[in-house]
């Protein structure tokens, strides 16, 4: 009995553990991919300088963050202020858990999957709003402010365009969805969501950008009019923390696209090759989930490079009035086919 | 043994959470000890096996709610003024009398027997059945529902500005 339960904890320790590594290697190699990238988008090297190809940029980045002072404004509501990035952090990290990167590679296949990441994603607006509020600062509650119309708009949309998925799998849980887009026809055209719900795609991709609060919806932190928003006065590692809280976000929300549209771990022709191939199998699962990840992330580093930054109330009406209709209509539309 | 040292962990963290939201000199530290009772809630929610209610508990109160409370509060008076006027000297005393009644009422009831742990789930498939079952509550859920979007219509009339001719 007390063996059972030391063992059910040791479980969810290296659960823990194994989704905080994950995602902070990703994060490092991404802060890297970012910048390299959207160098190339605008003809320059980007960072060459620590490493081969500038590869430990990331660490030296760490390094100087480290040793930065801590800054707290005077007139700052302390306790807010200072628990802010530790509640960005630990919100950021929270979707991840239910999220799987191979068949039972998971760390808590909850059966409310999907439902339970799109609530706790809302839950880093909460701490936007702290720092916001906790510096006192005009920029700071300006983009605070940004922040809770534009994650309240868009929350609506994104969970509209998960709907019509979670009525043709008839489950919530990230792994029954993946499991669902396993065939293919011909062998080879993968039967994945983006064909079934294109509709659903788009509006689920444009409110993920929002969502995360990158170009062109970055206006939570539009440095051209509010410094740098809600984090304006935050500086060395609580800085830092809010900065790998982005990322995380960055990273968890390019996974749930792959998981929801993309066919997750699946890819035509591979997949059945390795089916039968024990820990092989795994590995193979993992190296194409974490390929499709990039893909759509460097799709997203390819937006942030091209797209210029939309004006705030555009943003909101084009949320209301755009992507809610047709997340509408897409629920509607999905209802009438499955029932015929 | 485990199962109720995880239910005193919680209801430690609820209480904690209302006692900040009553006492709590600012109304942004108010707002935000009622985000950690709810999120209190729902890991209440979590431990009976509702599952549903545990993240609709987060989506909506502490994801919506909560934010729409913040969202007010920082559109007030934005410095740190806003603090409710103390010197409540009768505080102490209602503290008291709602402990002793509260105590007579546990002692002379007692607490009611949980039902047996996981024997309902509050999986999406029970609710939704329960919900759109003909005989059961599709009625009074679709009412309420009507309700609601009475009272949106109702607010947008409210709030909306007079169009000058």
């Amino acid at each position: 009995m007390v063996n059972e339960m030391l063992l059910q904890v040791l479980q969810g320790l290296i659960a823990v553990v194994a989704v905080i590594l994950f995602l902070s290697l990703n994060v490092l190699f991404l802060t890297w991919m970012e910048r390299k990238v959207i160098a190339r988008i605008h003809v320059r090297y980007g960072p060459n300088r620590a490493g081969p190809y500038g590869l430990l940029q990331p660490i030296a980045d760490m390094l100087k963050l480290l040793t930065k002072e801590d800054i707290v404004p005077e007139k700052a509501d302390r306790l807010v202020y200072n628990l802010a990035p530790v509640v960005a952090f630990l919100f950021a990290l929270m979707p991840a858990a239910a999220i799987g990167i191979g068949s039972g590679l998971i760390a808590a296949d909850i059966g409310v999957g999907v439902l339970y990441i799109a609530a706790v994603a809302s839950l880093s607006t909460l701490a936007v709003l702290m720092a916001a509020w906790g510096s006192n600062n005009k920029y700071s509650l300006l983009g605070g402010l940004r922040t809770a119309a534009q994650s309240l708009s868009y929350e609506i949309p994104l969970v509209l365009s998960m709907i019509g998925i979670v009525a043709i799998v008839g489950s919530l849980s990230t792994q029954d969805i993946v499991a669902a887009q396993s065939q293919a026809w011909f062998g080879i055209i993968p039967k994945w969501f983006i064909f079934y719900q294109p509709l659903a795609f788009i509006v689920f991709f444009t409110a993920v950008v929002a969502e995360m609060g990158r170009i062109p919806f970055d206006l939570p932190e539009s440095e051209s009019e509010l410094v740098a928003g809600f984090h304006t006065e935050y500086s060395g590692m609580k800085f830092a923390m809010f900065m790998f809280a982005e990322y995380i976000h960055f990273v968890v929300g390019s996974a749930l696209v792959v998981t929801l549209f993309l066919g997750g771990w699946h890819l035509p022709v591979i997949s059945p090759l390795v089916a039968e191939l024990g820990w092989v199998k795994y590995l193979v699962q993992v190296a194409i989930f974490v390929a499709k990840m990039y893909l759509v992330i460097f799709v997203l580093m390819w937006v942030r490079g091209t797209l210029t930054r939309t004006k705030v109330d555009h943003v909101l009406s084009y949320g209301w009035k755009g992507l809610l209709p047709l997340a509408l209509a897409n629920v509607v539309i999905t209802g009438v086919v499955l029932s015929i | 043994m485990i199962d109720s040292l995880v239910f005193l962990v919680i209801s430690a963290v609820v209480i904690a959470g209302a006692v900040v939201v009553v006492m709590a000199e600012r109304i942004f530290h108010a707002v935000l000890g009622l985000a950690l009772a709810l999120l209190g809630v729902a890991a209440v929610f979590v431990t009976l096996g509702a599952e549903f209610l545990a993240v609709i508990q987060v989506l909506v109160y502490a994801g919506g709610v909560v934010v729409l409370f913040l969202f007010a509060t920082m559109l007030t008076k934005s410095d740190l003024q806003l603090r409710r006027p103390r010197g409540d000297e009768l505080a102490p005393v209602s503290a008291v009398v709602f402990a002793i009644v509260a105590l007579f009422y546990v002692a002379s009831s007692g607490f009611a027997e949980l039902g047996e742990r996981g024997s309902v789930v509050g999986t999406v498939k029970n609710v939704g059945e329960l919900i759109y079952d003909l005989n059961i509550y599709v009625l009074p859920f679709e009412l309420v529902g009507l309700l609601l979007l009475a009272a949106m219509v109702g607010a947008i009339f409210l709030a909306r500005k007079e169009v000058v001719k």
